[in-house]
């Protein structure tokens, strides 16, 4: 079963490429040679610990930081050389709340954004105002964590943008507004052809919106893939091993407990080779479960350096 | 709420709203010549992308199970009769699937677990 | 499924746009301006009523013009996160055009506040039966646009322009009363300045800074060939040239 985003990379569609993103904060690495493949059309998960470089791959592709090496293209326009245009594509969601107008009204920043964005949609910016609850007579300074992010929800999606990308989306929302935002946010890719990329560390919450799965690991792409390919590449196997028994060094160790003589792997790779080669070196293959995509990427960010 | 999807089965989402679907039918939720939901209601509801929606109803419909009236909406084919046999069968056969997967999980056979099934069943019934 | 991208605002958008929220955001600081006004009228009028206005307008010292013109930047640009990717950068508008769209709709509130305060000197003037033209000059427009230019190029181009502010502030300082230490000449000039030629030229030349700060500027425009319209306009355009380059560290192609 290949996915339709598979062929959109195949053909080169792809709404995001970098080529060797590379950035450095003093001593700090943030990006160290990233390729993200973004194909049209996905909902691309960035995952990754705090300081892993996924904010500052969002800034990038909006030409607000630049990368000490490396460069990146939005829609094929390269971000570098055609900032506004490729600003104008997108709907950002940053990662802090804050808002420097504090003494403008929620209102009146709509209309500001409104001027700013050509394609803005007023009838859909007034029905997302009613159903984010942002109430227009608000002045910014007083907004809650939460209010702040449903506003910048309403900012990010009106102008129907065809990429949008969301830095920690669902932080400082409470439960029943996060689950509301996301419905919200799946309605609007059912209407609107959006590419997404959501960066976050909160994995489990976006799961049944992502179809494209990126981990960030001290700045390094650790695996880049769709989710159907996580999902087959990447399981737990519960093996039985006779005493003594070694490994093959071939395969690809995600993570690794044992329990008596049963060991229980994180593996990656294809599930029928893995089992196939477990099987040869001599350990019984007692089980294969697939992975929740957080516990997946998390079996990625915690992988045992190759020796 | 017509489909449930459960977390931790491990199964790709389209083909788990397949299966609620499917099951909607069999069990008589859904009637020959209902409408399901949206491609934009569902996704919404469930907060999956959309792409999987449209992947699982494209499936159905490749399955003769629904199909599209242009501008109107996804309705249950009228071929499709409650209960049926053969879908009662596959319905039989997932779920089959699935305790047997965690049977062996748990270290059990096939046959410990059906004699089971067979003793629970039949205390039951003498409940009843 | 190529998304048909979508176009930039047009600039004309823009413009009105920044000038529309520099205005509201100035509010307040146009309010404290027309109270301070209202109050010095009182006595201006009590003085007219009495005949004895003239005294308020033989001075015609613009300096404090100059001086708020050089500040206003700093006030528009409150709270704006000027080397942070901040809301106002993320606008889909090429960097420095959108920082100076911004520096101009600023100018554009300044212009009109002067014009609304000479309105209000002129008038002032008339009444108490001194002769306006001679307190007031259209110069002053291109003198505080100047010091506008100037005081925008340090709020955009430098992270800590209030440091910068004040240590320029300071050196002037210094060199001021290291200059009374010195003395004047008879005709009022700075002997300190007066000492090299080329700090003659720095100060009082046809282009130095007391020509930047020079008051009496109906006589410069009738003396245009010497001083005044053309060391104002090399000012301006002085102005002009580093405001440029401040705008220009906010460019699409430089590191943040």
């Amino acid at each position: 079963m290949s996915s339709l985003p598979e062929h959109a990379v195949e053909r080169g569609e792809l709404a995001v490429v970098t080529h060797a993103l590379s950035m450095r904060y003093g001593r700090e690495t943030a990006l160290e040679g990233v390729d993200l493949r973004v194909p049209e059309g996905a909902v691309y998960v960035l995952i990754g610990t705090n300081g892993a470089g996924k904010s500052t791959a969002m800034k990038v592709l909006l030409n607000l930081v630049r990368p000490d090496s490396g460069r990146a293209e939005v829609f094929g326009l390269d971000t570098a050389s055609r900032g506004a245009e490729v600003r104008a594509q997108i709907g950002y969601i940053p990662e802090s709340h804050a808002h420097d107008y504090a003494w403008m009204t929620c209102g009146r920043l709509m209309q500001h954004a409104a001027a700013h964005y050509p394609s803005w949609d007023h009838a859909y910016a007034a029905q997302l105002v009613e159903v984010f609850g942002v109430r227009a007579d608000r002045k910014l300074g007083t907004l809650s964590k939460g209010e702040a992010r449903r506003l910048q929800f309403v900012l990010a999606l009106a102008h129907r943008p065809p990429l949008l990308l969301l830095d920690e989306p669902t932080d400082g929302l409470d439960p029943v507004m996060r689950n509301g935002t996301l419905a919200q946010l799946a309605g609007h890719l059912a209407d609107t052809p959006t590419t997404v990329i959501i960066a976050t560390h909160h994995v489990h919450e976006v799961e049944s919106l992502a179809d494209h799965v990126g981990v960030l690991r001290e700045g390094r792409l650790a695996a880049q893939m769709t989710r159907d390919d996580l999902r087959r590449m990447v399981a737990r196997y519960r093996v039985e091993v006779p005493e003594g028994w070694q490994p093959p060094s071939e395969l690809r160790v995600l993570r690794r407990s044992r329990t008596g003589r049963e060991m229980q792997w994180t593996l990656a790779g294809e599930r029928d080779d893995v089992t196939a080669r477990l099987a040869a070196a001599g350990a019984t293959v007692r089980d294969v479960t697939a992975l929740s995509l957080e516990e997946a990427a998390l079996a990625f960010l915690s992988e045992e350096e190759a020796a | 709420m017509l489909v449930n999807l459960d977390p931790n089965d491990g199964r790709p989402l389209y083909l788990q709203i397949m299966d609620e679907v499917r099951r909607a039918i069999v069990v008589g939720t859904l009637r020959a010549e209902d409408p399901l939901p949206s491609v934009r209601e569902l996704a919404g509801e469930l907060v999956v992308n959309p792409r999987t929606v449209s992947q699982a109803y494209q499936e159905l419909e490749r399955e003769g199970v629904i199909y599209v009236r242009r501008g109107q909406g996804t309705f249950v084919s009228a071929a499709v009769k409650r209960g049926g046999g053969e879908r009662r069968r596959s319905l039989a056969r997932a779920v089959a699937k699935r305790a047997l997967l965690e049977a062996r999980r748990n270290g059990l056979d096939a046959g410990e677990l059906v004699s089971m099934i067979q003793k629970l069943a039949a205390d039951e019934g003498d409940k009843a | 499924m190529q998304p048909s991208l979508h176009g930039t605002p047009r600039g004309r958008e823009v413009v009105l746009e920044q000038v529309r929220i520099t205005g509201l955001a100035l509010r307040r600081e146009a309010l404290v301006v027309a109270v301070v006004l209202a109050i010095v009228s009182v006595p201006i009028f009590v003085d007219i009523a009495n005949g004895t206005a003239g005294t308020w307008f033989d001075s015609s010292d613009w300096v404090p013009l100059g001086v708020i013109s050089l500040l206003f930047p700093f006030a528009m640009w409150r709270g704006e996160k000027r080397f942070a990717p901040s809301f106002f950068w993320t606008l889909p508008v090429d960097r420095r055009k959108l920082a100076l769209t911004r520096v101009f709709a600023g100018w554009v509130w300044l212009m009109v506040a002067l014009a609304i305060f000479f309105c209000w000197h002129r008038g002032l003037a008339l009444l108490s039966g001194v002769a306006g033209a001679e307190t007031t000059s259209l110069m002053a427009f291109p003198g505080t646009t100047t010091f506008y230019l100037f005081g925008s190029a340090f709020v955009l181009g430098l992270r800590h322009p209030l440091r910068w502010f004040l240590g320029t502030f300071g050196v002037f300082f210094l060199l001021a009363s290291l200059n009374e230490a010195v003395g004047r000449t008879p005709e009022g000039h700075s002997r300190l300045f007066m000492s090299s030629s080329f700090l003659r030229w720095i100060a009082y030349g046809p282009y130095g800074i007391d020509t930047l700060l020079d008051s009496k500027a109906l006589q410069s425009v009738l003396n245009a060939a010497t001083r005044g319209v053309i060391p104002t306009f090399f000012w301006l355009a002085a102005g002009l040239a580093v405001l440029w380059a401040a705008a220009s560290r906010h460019g699409e192609r430089r590191r943040h």
